[in-house]
């Protein structure tokens, strides 16, 4: 008992105490997941744009919102081959419908990004991450 | 060369007429149901006459009429033939009977009240109630109800087995129901208490949802005291009501308390480590689960309480099952309280949730944990062989062998990304994520298999204490002239065996007459309990008497009534 207890303490003060995730390089290809991911939980639409290309924008309109996004992106590996780039996260959904208590969902999902003058740019996203600047709408 | 057997015998012929009832019975529920829905569509045109502008729904009657022209009269047939066989003991004592019985019962009641309650609801704040279809099926099924509920009260014809189903069945769908309801009812209303009318539909007033979940809650729980006060759900001391008393008064209102609870300490935690997003979205939970927890605990508590009149061995089971739904609760805490800490060596790309996550693994702990600490109190252990219940070790297995399967999946789970990882799949920070939840699960496993298992071993190696046998009385018929409720009440406590009290009523013998109450000396009670003390059996016969001499005549007869179910 008195260890669940000293766990229990333990786990407060280590999350508690916690910082904020370590910011990558922007010039790599998990700097650019990193800054997009960000943008899209925080529901930034418009910096989250700023990192795809236009063919990923384009195609991001045909799709719908996939409801509300993760809590938590977590890479698992990055793959650079000349002027494109794989990034796979583990995508974590947070649901606050467990027995007792929230649970989470853990998928796998990939990013491919494209060099573009210099830069890299997301060309397609994991569907719990796709944003839309909405602009089909005012068609 | 084998030769077959002609099919006449016995055997066969029983074979043949369990067969015939079964299709009987088969035939006459789905004509019971044809017809129901035949009439519902026909009545529910009869209401909307006056409603409907224009009907193009030929395919809709014709089939309403179908269902009603051709299903009514053979099921009138079919039933007047049921009826004329039941006068035959054999037809009423066949399993076939009671079954058809307790599932038109069943369907019928459920199908009634849900039909009227959707009618009575849906004139609260709506401007056109569609209330033809469900008032009709109602009217229809309620009629089929009334039916098989004067069957079932039936003094000649009502089925000897399975006679307590109808009341159980009634009084765990109108708990249901009650609980549900009043859940939604109670946490709406709380809801608006605590965040104001969140309600985006302009025009409609945040109580009428309310008072629509209230009507169901009063139909609910109607039809709960119809069954548990008027038709004896109360004093049904079947195997079958013990359990349902178990399983729904007691495991699934405990389930709804602990979870109510949990969320409730979840969201106050949340309110003051985790104020993340807006207050209004943090409290949503809030009402609900304040409102699951109140009607959860109410429910969970009359149970208990109606527990303890029952036997010794549904009081244990109650414990048990107590102890086992907060010990899932504290488990399943510590396990997320694991995967929240390990969740904090991996930075993450982007998000976080992780503080969420630990304040819903703590908070279940605590809920889980104090409530398992206070049903199984495991500071008071018995302490021998014979003070260990029998339902106990049954328990303990369970409970080993449920975290052993879930522990096991668990290593799977982690052996799998392991090997994922070791064959290049992924860097050290993915496999650390992908492997805190079922790292989390394995420990919380393994934690409660080892405890229990650890038990169960040293249980086992108990002595037998001095009072081998006290408790392997399960049931005790008293037979005595004269009201005995101290001395059953008596045995009832030291035994914990169900106490049946037969008056006699022999003729040579003076009896006093019924209520007459004749204070039983408590040396006659000290004589029974010492006798009683001896018997090993599981059923037991005491007669006290002839005659009310002092020190009054008594004998204790060990019965053996194998091959009977209860």
């Amino acid at each position: 008992m008195s260890a669940i207890a000293l766990l229990v303490v333990v786990s407060l003060a280590v999350v508690l105490t916690r910082g904020q995730p370590e910011v990558l390089d922007e010039s790599t290809p998990q700097g650019v997941v990193q800054r997009y991911s960000s943008a899209v939980i925080d529901g930034d639409r418009a910096t989250a744009t700023s990192y795809l290309t236009e063919a990923a924008t384009t195609s991001c309109r045909s799709y719908p919102d996939s409801g509300p996004p993760p809590s938590r992106v977590v890479l698992i590996s990055a793959t650079e081959s000349g002027t494109s780039a794989v990034v796979k996260v583990s995508v974590i959904a947070a649901a606050s419908d467990g027995l007792f208590g929230p649970s989470e969902y853990e998928t796998e999902a990939r990013f491919s990004l494209v060099k573009t003058n210099g830069k890299w740019l997301v060309d397609q996203a994991p569907y719990q991450l796709l944003t839309c600047t909405g602009s089909a709408v005012k068609q | 060369m084998i030769s077959q057997a002609p099919a006449t015998g016995p055997g066969a012929r029983s074979i043949q007429l369990t067969l015939r009832r079964m299709i009987l019975y088969a035939l006459l529920f789905a004509l019971v149901i044809i017809t129901a829905v035949g009439l519902s569509g026909l009545l529910e045109r009869l209401f909307s006459t006056g409603a409907l502008l224009a009907s193009g729904d030929v395919a809709g009657l014709a089939r309403s009429l179908a269902f009603t022209l051709i299903g009514g009269p053979l099921t009138a047939v079919l039933w007047w033939m049921v009826w004329r066989r039941l006068d035959d003991a054999p037809e009423r004592t066949a399993p076939a009977w009671a079954v058809y019985l307790s599932a038109v019962y069943a369907v019928s009641l459920i199908t009634a009240v849900t039909a009227l309650l959707t009618t009575a609801s849906s004139f609260i704040g709506r401007p056109e109630p569609q209330w033809y279809g469900p008032l009709s099926a109602g009217l229809v099924w309620a009629g089929i109800w009334i039916w098989h509920h004067w069957v079932w009260r039936h003094p000649v014809k009502h089925p000897p087995g399975l006679e307590d189903v109808p009341a159980i069945t009634g009084w765990v769908f109108g708990l249901a129901v009650a609980v549900v309801s009043a859940i939604s009812a109670l946490g709406g209303l709380l809801d608006v208490a605590v965040r104001g009318n969140a309600s985006l539909i302009a025009g409609a007033p945040w109580w009428q949802p309310i008072v629509r979940a209230l009507v169901w809650a009063v139909g609910g729980a109607g039809v709960w005291w119809w069954h548990w006060f008027r038709r004896g759900g109360r004093s049904v001391e079947t195997t079958l009501g013990d359990v349902a008393l178990v399983g729904a008064g007691i495991f699934a209102a405990g389930a709804t308390a602990l979870t109510g609870a949990g969320v409730v300490v979840f969201v106050l935690l949340r309110t003051a480590l985790d104020r993340g997003g807006a207050m209004s979205e943090l409290l949503a939970p809030l009402g609900t689960a304040l409102a699951s927890a109140a009607v959860g605990a109410l429910v969970w508590r009359y149970h208990r309480v109606i527990g303890t009149r029952r036997s010794l061995a549904t009081r244990r089971a109650g414990r048990l099952v107590t102890s086992g739904v907060a010990l899932a609760a504290a488990a399943s805490g510590i396990g997320v309280v694991i995967n929240a800490t390990l969740a904090t060596a991996v930075s993450p790309l982007a998000g976080g949730g992780v503080r969420t996550l630990l304040l819903g693994g703590v908070s279940s702990l605590l809920v889980g944990g104090c409530t398992w600490w206070f049903a199984w109190n495991p500071l008071q252990q018995p302490g021998s062989a014979d003070a260990i219940p029998p339902g106990r070790r049954i328990y303990l297995v369970v409970f080993f062998g449920i975290s052993a399967v879930v522990a096991l999946i668990a290593l799977l789970v982690i052996g799998y990304r392991l090997f994922e990882f070791l064959l290049g799949g992924s860097s050290g920070a993915g496999l650390l994520d992908r492997v805190r939840a079922p790292l989390g699960l394995l420990t919380a496993a393994g934690l409660v298999a080892a405890y229990h298992f650890a038990l169960w071993r040293r249980e086992r190696a108990r002595p037998p204490g001095a009072s081998a046998g006290a408790h392997a009385i399960d049931r005790v018929t008293l037979v005595a002239p004269y009201d005995t409720a101290a001395l059953s009440k008596a045995v009832r406590d030291a035994t914990g065996a169900k106490v049946a009290v037969w008056r006699r009523a022999e003729s040579g013998h003076q009896a006093l007459p019924a209520g007459a109450a004749v204070p039983v000396e408590q040396a006659l009670v000290d004589r029974v309990l010492t006798a009683l003390a001896d018997v090993t059996a599981r059923n037991v016969l005491v007669v006290i008497g002839p005659g009310t001499g002092q020190p009054a005549p008594f004998e204790v007869i060990p019965v053996d009534m194998d091959g009977r179910s209860r």
